[in-house]
């Protein structure tokens, strides 16, 4: 998996991680939030925070820390939820979201300069114990002590960043590799000698100390690097093996970092009988080279925290590489005959086993001497406690290894790559086809009764809509963006919103929902900036000062309808006639429906804001959505009731790999129209027929004259019908002309068909849409109907206009 | 028994995991992956095969970092296994809670690889 690849795991995971904050910030603000809704926020952004920091995100990290930190007290109890703190919280949310968009690239990082203060000016608050929020004084974004604020913050982020800096170079020099195998020498030159582990231990009670750090700090650099090392000097405490960490794995640390045992003070350990396993007894002292810094050293401890007692100096002089002293406390009755040996050995002796600068020798001599010489192993133990689960029957090492599952992932979802899918439901489609030519070939053979057959077309169909099933998504990816867009709203017209939803669990292809984004953005705004009313309209006409917005999806007969509906003031037809007038859309005097009028402000340039604001009312949003829906193979309607509100209704294709078609002929070529363009099909009488100049024919369809496209000529059929009365006449809508007339031989069908891309096999035809593969094997042009009728128009649309 | 060192890793995130997928997978090691303390649980339980060592992450759903450890330390088969932490968080007071769970060691999320290779080989030996 490439880097990029995860990244986009993460930015999946932030969307998650987002609709899921939004929907606890909801429950917060209606009031049903409990204890682990605050959780579940918390968590959430606590995760993209984890991720920020993993891909590098940083403006995303500091942002989504500052946000933690403050939630946190929210979850501890510290902050109270309240109206001041919703709003508070659903401010950084936004901000959040637009910082995961910049790093996503798709935008600018927000300025969150303001927030961020805020934010940072709470955390402060609530950590000094000052009251917040309402009870807080105003003004808080202003931070009169910022400065420090920032300084705090700075500090925590560090310590995330510097690990990467700390992680160092653990290549070691010549000059101290030398030292090294040195030092390995001696050890081994004395382990031969007899001089092993069991004898030193024995050495000489209370004998000298460490060489005594002198004034420390003094020869330490400014920047944590000390010229003669450093001295460090540990004692475990008791809780360190209580709490399950591992001095042996501290002190092999500090030997990888080129640390040597100058002293064990075991002054502290007990007899045999007195000694507790799990409690440390020693107090190490070592030294480590000038190329291991301070911050390297308490690195290592860092975890271990309290339980351990750490001093770390630097060395003023250089320091020998002499072997390690042992400091027992005098032990009486069973001492071994050591105390000769303690006088002829005044220098220090062996080196300890555990922090060996050479590779790991460490806990390996250390169960010999447990088994031969029980007394004097008693510290030995102590000084490994590794050894302990060593001494175990090791059950994590020695259970026989089973027969390995596959198993590597615990998890429910399988991530695949569209490319793969589409291939798959691609396939499938030429399967139905497949299964369709063969049903008809059966029946022409008179076996179209064959219980295979039914079986067959059964589980291809079973087949298909699992397949499109996969690409599936519920539209409440697309609906959790509405209560932002809605928030926005609110604020910059100072209306209210009461948002209501429903089905956002109705799934519809992955396509659509990617693509419904920007047209149903463009309803809200719409619904909210021209449909509700300003709260004191709204009261003086006996409606409740809060706005109803309901958004709602559903599956109906094959298609998604999504609808848009307000409780405003409906579409002002009058105003609406009077521009399309004014903007020559229509002839003045024209006799129009309500719903033809109110179908006028999907025209293209059509606006009837009084003013022109900044969210909606440029004139270029409701036409784009037309046409954002009709590219997505749906249709938009619009139900308005004056005073009242108005409906937009949105009804989608389930998928886009396949749509509702209507089969025709036009002479010898078998042709589809899409349904989404067919209004209605007549057979004509003469009369209603005329013809307008020499070559075009216009049908009169109850008082209107609509333009007819003898369809042959523009798909290059032969022996076509010519004669409009005997021929069948297909009124269609299309975007650039309104209605238009295609006049094809007969229709034959009207089915789903399976859409295959002409352009990726041949290459774009105007006028031709795709292409797909007819139940008798043979190939049809889906017709693009738009193209089609202003290709045929671009010169006789003035002369329609007039007619 | 083979060198391969398995390593369980529990992260809820699954950039997170990924992450660390590919960061251990290409330093050799074998990696099993549980998305919560519950999920980690249950395939430990339900799974013969060995874990040489585990490393979690803190806050997660259901079952967090901290619960995981101290139910992993109440079973036998557990007790040693050596237990890591990564996690953004890096207060003493979280560190002294894993710490007295029965958590091996703690590692700061964004993690090094090299580093988190590191302390995985010396925790494992």
């Amino acid at each position: 998996m490439t880097n990029e690849e995860i990244q986009n795991i993460f930015f999946l995971e932030c969307e998650e991680a987002l609709s899921q904050a939004e929907e606890g910030l909801m429950a917060c603000q209606s009031g049903t939030a409990d204890a682990e809704t605050v959780n579940g926020i918390f968590r959430s952004v606590h995760s993209i925070k984890g991720g920020a920091g993993a891909f590098s995100f940083t403006l995303l990290q500091a942002f989504t820390h500052k946000f933690e930190t403050v939630l946190s007290y929210v979850r501890d109890g510290d902050l109270p939820l309240g109206d001041w703190l919703n709003a508070l919280m659903l401010r950084a949310f936004d901000v959040l979201a637009d910082h995961v968009t910049a790093a996503r690239g798709e935008g600018e990082a927000p300025d969150d300069a303001a927030i961020s203060a805020e934010l940072e000016e709470i955390a402060a608050r609530v950590a000094a114990g000052l009251p917040v929020g309402d009870a807080a004084p105003q003004g808080q974004a202003d931070g009169a002590d910022a400065p420090d604020d920032d300084a705090e913050e700075k500090d925590e982020l560090g310590l995330d960043f510097d690990l990467d800096g700390l992680m160092g170079d653990l290549s070691v020099d010549a000059e101290e590799a030398a030292a090294i195998e040195a030092a390995a020498a001696e050890v081994e030159r004395r382990m031969e000698q007899g001089d092993d582990i069991a004898a030193f231990a024995a050495e000489a009670p209370a004998q000298a100390e460490a060489p005594a750090p002198a004034a420390p700090a003094a020869a330490a650099g400014a920047d944590g690097q000390a010229a003669y090392g450093w001295y460090v000097r540990l004692r475990f405490l008791d809780g360190a093996l209580a709490n399950g960490s591992e001095p042996l794995l501290m002190l092999r640390e500090l030997g990888e970092l080129g640390g040597r045992c100058l002293a064990v003070d075991a002054a502290t350990l007990p007899t045999l009988d007195a000694l507790d396993a799990e409690k440390a007894y020693f107090g190490w002292t070592f030294h480590l080279p000038a190329r291991a810094t301070k911050e390297e050293i308490e690195e290592i401890f860092d975890f271990i925290g309290t339980d351990c007692e750490l001093a770390i100096e630097a060395a003023m002089e250089p320091v020998g590489l002499g072997g390690a002293t042992v400091a027992l406390a005098p032990v009486e009755p069973v001492a071994v005959a050591a105390e000769a040996k303690a006088e002829e050995a005044p220098a220090p002796v062996a080196a300890a086993p555990v922090p060996a600068p050479v590779p790991a020798p460490a806990p390996a001599p250390v169960p010999a001497p447990v088994a031969s010489a029980p007394v004097e192993a008693a510290p030995i133990a102590e000084a490994a406690p590794a050894s302990a689960p060593a001494a175990d029957p090791a059950p994590a090492a020695a259970v026989p290894q089973a027969a390995p599952r596959a198993v590597n992932a615990v998890g429910q979802t399988v991530r695949v790559d569209l490319a793969k899918l589409d291939r798959l439901i691609d396939t499938v489609g030429e399967l139905v086809i497949a299964q369709a030519m063969m049903a008809q070939r059966l029946a022409g053979h008179g076996l179209s009764a064959m219980d295979e057959m039914g079986m067959l077309d059964h589980l291809t169909r079973e087949i298909q809509e699992s397949a499109m099933s996969i690409r599936a998504q519920p539209i409440g990816s697309v609906f959790s963006r509405v209560p932002r867009i809605v928030r926005e709203l609110e604020a910059s017209t100072g209306k209210r919103v009461e948002l209501t939803m429903s089905g956002e669990g109705t799934e519809l292809d992955k396509t659509v929902v990617e693509r419904l984004g920007e047209p149903l953005t463009h309803l809200i705004r719409n619904a909210v900036d021209h449909g509700l009313e300003t709260p004191d309209v709204r009261l003086a006409r006996g409606k409740p000062a809060e706005g109803r917005l309901h958004l709602s999806a559903e599956q109906r007969s094959g298609r998604i309808l999504i609808s848009i509906s307000d409780d405003g003031a409906g579409i002002n037809r009058e105003v609406v006639l009077k521009k399309a007038i004014e903007r020559g859309l229509v002839a003045p005097g024209a006799q129009l429906s309500n719903e033809e009028i109110d179908h006028l402000i999907f025209a293209p340039g059509f606006s009837t804001a009084q003013q022109v604001s900044n969210i909606s009312g440029r004139g270029v949003g409701m036409d784009v959505v037309r046409q954002n829906v009709k590219d997505l193979g749906g249709r938009i309607s619009i139900e308005s009731r004056p005073g009242e509100g108005c409906t937009f209704t949105l009804a989608l294709p389930l998928t886009l790999a396949i749509a509702d078609g209507m089969i025709v002929t036009v002479g010898d070529q078998t042709v589809v129209i899409p349904l989404t363009h067919v209004l209605e099909s007549l057979r004509p009488e003469q009369a209603d027929v005329q013809f307008v100049g020499k070559n075009l024919m216009v049908l009169n369809n109850r008082g209107r004259f609509l333009p007819i496209v003898p369809l042959d000529l523009a798909v290059g059929a032969v022996e076509a019908v010519k004669s409009a009365d005997e021929a069948v006449l297909i009124v269609v809508d299309t975007e650039s002309h309104g209605q238009a007339v295609l006049m094809v031989d007969s229709i034959v069908d009207q089915r789903q068909f399976v859409i295959k891309s002409l352009e990726a096999h041949y290459q774009p035809i105007s006028g031709v849409a795709g292409a797909t593969i007819l139940g008798d094997g043979k190939v049809a042009l889906i017709l693009d109907v738009d193209a089609l009728v202003a290709d045929n128009f671009t010169a006789e649309s003035g002369a329609l206009a007039a007619a | 028994m083979s060198d391969t060192i398995h390593v369980l890793t529990v992260d809820d995130s699954a950039s997170m995991r990924a992450l660390l997928r590919a960061a251990l997978t290409s330093r050799g090691y074998m990696v099993t992956q549980a998305e919560d303390g519950v999920a980690a649980l249950e395939w430990l339980s339900d799974s013969a095969e060995e874990i040489d060592v585990i490393v979690t992450d803190i806050n997660m759903p259901r079952m967090d970092g901290f619960g995981l450890i101290e139910a992993l330390r109440s079973q036998v088969r557990f007790r040693d296994c050596p237990i890591l932490v990564l996690s953004t968080e890096s207060s003493d007071e979280k560190k002294a809670r894993a710490r007295s769970a029965g958590a091996t060691g703690w590692i700061v999320k964004p993690f090094d690889a090299d580093k988190l290779d590191t302390a995985l080989r010396r925790v494992t030996h």
